[in-house]
């Protein structure tokens, strides 16, 4: 019974914190400008490679 | 006006771990096909130093430090340097760290058969090879935080996060855990014995899992899983939530290896929750993986890195769900030392581990030898035959994990006896573990393949070292945040109040700790509405963070090592004889600890247990007397290093001595199959054949009093002697059996040992036991009541 217990309360703790969460989220207006960091990794698409070695393949081009 | 300046990525030293990490997994997991074939086909045992004993400890070293390490190490050089727009800090420092870590794998694989162990899992290598991981360690953080000191990118992204907890948190966990004093130049024992011993060591072990099985990797994830899907990861702001919390929340978690011992049930409880709350982070994780897929799920069909890289992040979340449910308490009475925590380390290992180094080699390779790769066929036949091979070998260690451990609790119907002998339950899953073997060949004809697949594609490419042209960015624009400004605000001072209350509940006394819980409660709502009002002084101050490494690696560091305290200083700094529960280990003699070190060097501990946990089918089977009960801590106090083990392919040995006499011993160590038919225990002849390290045996002693286990003073010359002269005793009570054996052989000082198991004295009074020494002092219970004693069989 403790086990059905604990499970039943995490679930619970977690539909409550979901909830609450959800709500927070919907009700914000703004929104941050720290999902822009998301994008950090595709900063080298926006550059064309110095030509060194030329490489016959973009890096944004799939090479398979 | 910006400046710019032409970057040359050091890729060399991607490739060079790329390729090692592609040949150390072919030897990990091929290695980890023998073993697996052992333990069905006990004739493959075909030496000492190939005996599962032996080569376990290779199969995992082999697959953690040299297979995902040397993978971990590729990502992170590939995409730090990407990330931060800079060549690495130092190309010798990269250089030292790729030979290093390279000459340490080849220590390994010399020592670990050859039978140099310091008997931990996972923390097996000897001292001087600990010495050279912590250096090659800082090597290599000194490197990378070079590199993000001259970064030409204000922001520290999401995947550098996850790369400065593995650096900070694999430094703390693996210097304290490998603490210990030198015997010779192949030996040492731990600085931690018994409870301590076992709560260090899964603290680690446990963290080894999260800090550099998985954070580095989930970094990995954060960069090449939005590259190769061409979109930006789902969200940032759940990626901040996800690290936070899981690196914060992962560290608590290391007791759950100890549940049902006796170790205090505040602790098992602690390790516990915190893993079950790790489910949530975990899951934060796997859907911020798997949603920045969104709108592209086509490249599920098209693309094999995608393929690899979502397969990879779902066996996380398949792993991340069982590994918390393995924790209660209730459950882990069934699974733990069965086959069911096998089926789990290796849905995380070759599920999540495996898949994603095949996406990013996948994915690597063109990009740096400059082509295209030569078979997206047998790139999905990879992924077929790998999924297939990990879902087989899964199911199978379900099965056999969940009956043998079913029907090692079973007992008869009046419940007086057990209804199975161990060796029962061990030809039950033979043919599980068949179908493990058969598995585990196909995820490594799959390795192969891709192996082949890479060698084809880098043969017909030439290594190509990326070039760029970036902005430098301009002096102040990062690394500009004092201490007041990291420490002194909302967002820190709420979290540690928050923390310092939560932390009053559990353990401040009663009464209080319900006002530290209600005093929590309230704080967390002030800490809501505080955000509410002033969220985007919040956000502006996290954005600031992300611009200033230093004070991110510090809080990050802060997070981590709270879990740490909490979990080790109880048991460093509280000295209580109550926890021993009236039993004191009995010393061993000479002969006895050079049996030991035998034992620990033979890797016994891989397959038997000594530890009879609280729970009645334990006692039933192992007591021997049942009236002995469960395994008091008292029991291996003086124990350098702990032998509680975390499986039984063997039955548990903590009170094996005297149970059987010598000659039975004798037989079974030189054919296991003659006492015990049905057995997959190797042989040991060889231990008949060497005669034990007698002149080690003064020197290991004085270390062991330095540990504060209470020899009494000894001639080195007594020492020698008296194990000669037990040694004397024994070979003539085989002899009177009609067996010959030496006095001075291994074999003799192992039966020593094996007869020693479970011998311990009885205190009278608490007060006699605090005056005498016992060691290092012994964990509490600071306030929960520990009510699971009584799993007592009545005799």
């Amino acid at each position: 019974m403790e086990v059905f217990a604990v499970t039943i309360f995490v679930s619970l703790m977690f539909a409550v914190l979901f909830a609450a969460l959800f709500v927070a989220e919907r009700s914000q207006r703004r929104r941050s400008s720290l999902e822009q960091d998301a994008l950090l990794p595709f900063d080298d698409m926006r550059s064309a490679p110095v030509r060194k070695n030329d490489p016959t393949i973009p890096p944004h081009q799939s090479p398979l | 006006m910006t400046t710019k300046t032409t970057i040359e990525y050091n890729d060399r030293v991607v490739r060079q771990f790329m390729l090692a990490s592609l040949i150390f997994g072919v030897v990990a997991m091929l290695v980890g096909v023998l073993i697996a074939s052992q333990l069905n086909f006990h004739q493959l045992n075909l030496a000492e130093w190939l005996s599962f004993g032996r080569l376990r400890p290779l199969h995992t070293n082999a697959a953690i430090f040299a297979f995902v390490g040397n993978m971990m190490f590729a990502g992170v050089y590939y995409s730090t340097q990407r990330l931060c727009k800079c060549r690495m800090g130092s190309d010798l420092l990269s250089n030292i760290h790729f030979w290093g870590w390279q000459l340490i794998i080849a220590a390994a694989a010399i020592t670990l058969p050859l039978g140099y162990s310091r008997g931990q899992e996972y923390a097996e290598l000897i001292w001087p090879i600990n010495i050279a991981v912590a250096l090659i360690w800082v090597v290599f953080s000194i490197n990378f935080f070079m590199t993000l000191h001259k970064r030409n990118e204000p922001s520290i992204y999401v995947a550098l996060w996850f790369y400065i907890s593995t650096i900070v948190t694999v430094a703390m966990l693996y210097i304290v855990n490998h603490l210990s004093l030198p015997t010779s130049l192949t030996h040492s024992y731990s600085f931690f014995g018994g409870v301590q011993n076992a709560l260090v060591q899964w603290w680690y072990g446990h963290n080894a899992v999260a800090f550099f099985l998985t954070t580095p990797i989930l970094g990995i994830m954060y960069y090449f899983l939005p590259k190769a899907a061409e979109r930006p990861v789902y969200s940032y702001r759940l990626s901040i939530v996800h690290f936070w919390s899981l690196v914060f929340l992962y560290i608590w978690a290391g007791p759950h290896h100890l549940l049902h011992t006796a170790l205090p049930k505040w602790l098992q409880l602690l390790g516990m929750f915190f893993s079950l709350m790790l489910w949530a982070p975990s899951w934060g994780g796997m859907l911020n993986g798997l949603l920045t897929l969104r709108g592209a799920w086509d490249k599920l069909r098209t693309d094999p890195v995608v393929k690899f890289f979502i397969a990879a992040v779902t066996f996380y979340g398949m792993s991340t769900f069982e590994g918390p449910l393995l924790s209660i308490r209730a459950v882990n009475s069934l699974s733990h030392y069965s086959d069911w925590t096998i089926g789990h380390v290796h849905s995380g290992a070759l599920g999540w581990n495996g898949f994603m180094a095949a996406g990013m080699f996948y994915w690597l390779a063109p990009r740096l030898w400059k082509t295209k790769l030569h078979s997206i066929s047998a790139a999905n036949f990879h992924f077929w035959i790998g999924t297939f091979g990990i879902l087989l070998y899964v199911v199978a260690m379900w099965i056999s994990g969940v009956m043998q451990g079913l029907m090692l609790s079973a007992t008869t119907a009046d419940g007086s006896g057990l209804q199975y002998t161990f060796l029962d339950t061990l030809q039950s899953i033979r043919p599980l573990m068949a179908l493990r073997i058969i598995g585990g060949a196909m995820y490594l004809v799959g390795f192969i393949v891709m192996c082949w697949n890479l060698f084809m594609t880098i043969r017909a490419g030439t290594p190509y070292n990326e070039t760029r042209e970036v902005d430098v960015i301009e002096r102040g624009a990062k690394d500009n945040m004092g201490w007041k400004d990291t420490f002194i605000n909302d967002p820190v001072a709420y979290t540690f109040g928050a923390l310092i209350l939560i932390g009053g509940w559990l353990f401040l006394p009663k009464g209080s700790d319900v006002v530290s819980l209600v005093c929590a409660v309230i704080f967390t709502g002030l800490a809501i509405r505080k955000f509410n009002q002033s969220s985007q002084k919040w956000s502006f101050w996290y954005e600031k963070l992300l611009h200033n490494y230093l004070p991110f690696t510090i809080l990050t560091f802060v997070a981590v090592v709270i879990g740490g305290l909490i979990q080790i200083i109880p048991t460093m700094t509280v000295n209580t004889a109550k926890n021993v529960e009236d039993r004191v280990q009995k010393l061993y003699t000479p002969l006895e600890l050079a049996g030991r070190d035998i034992y620990v060097s033979e890797g016994c501990y891989n397959c038997h247990s000594q530890m009879i946990r609280t729970l009645v089918p334990d006692v039933m089977r192992y007591g021997p007397a049942p009236e002995q009960g469960y395994s008091r801590l008292g029991e291996s106090i003086y124990d350098h290093p702990f032998q509680w083990g975390s499986k039984r392919t063997g039955p548990d040995l903590a009170r094996e001595g005297g149970v059987r006499n010598n000659l039975w011993h004798y037989q079974h160590m030189m054919d296991p199959r003659s006492m015990s038919p049905g057995s997959n225990m190797p042989p040991y002849k060889h231990l008949a054949e060497k005669e034990f390290d007698q002149k080690a045996l003064p020197g290991k002693i004085a270390v062991l009093a330095k540990l504060g286990v209470p020899y009494p003073a000894m001639e080195a010359t007594a020492i020698k002697l008296s194990a000669l002269e037990q040694g004397q005793k024994i070979a003539t009570d085989l002899k009177n059996s009609g067996v010959q054996l030496e006095p001075n052989t291994e074999l003799v000082a192992v039966i020593a040992y094996l007869q020693k198991l479970g011998q311990y004295e009885q205190p009278k009074v608490e007060e006699d036991m605090t005056k005498k020494k016992l060691g290092i002092p012994f964990p509490i219970k600071p306030g929960i009541p520990d009510n699971f004693r009584s799993a007592q069989v009545k005799p």
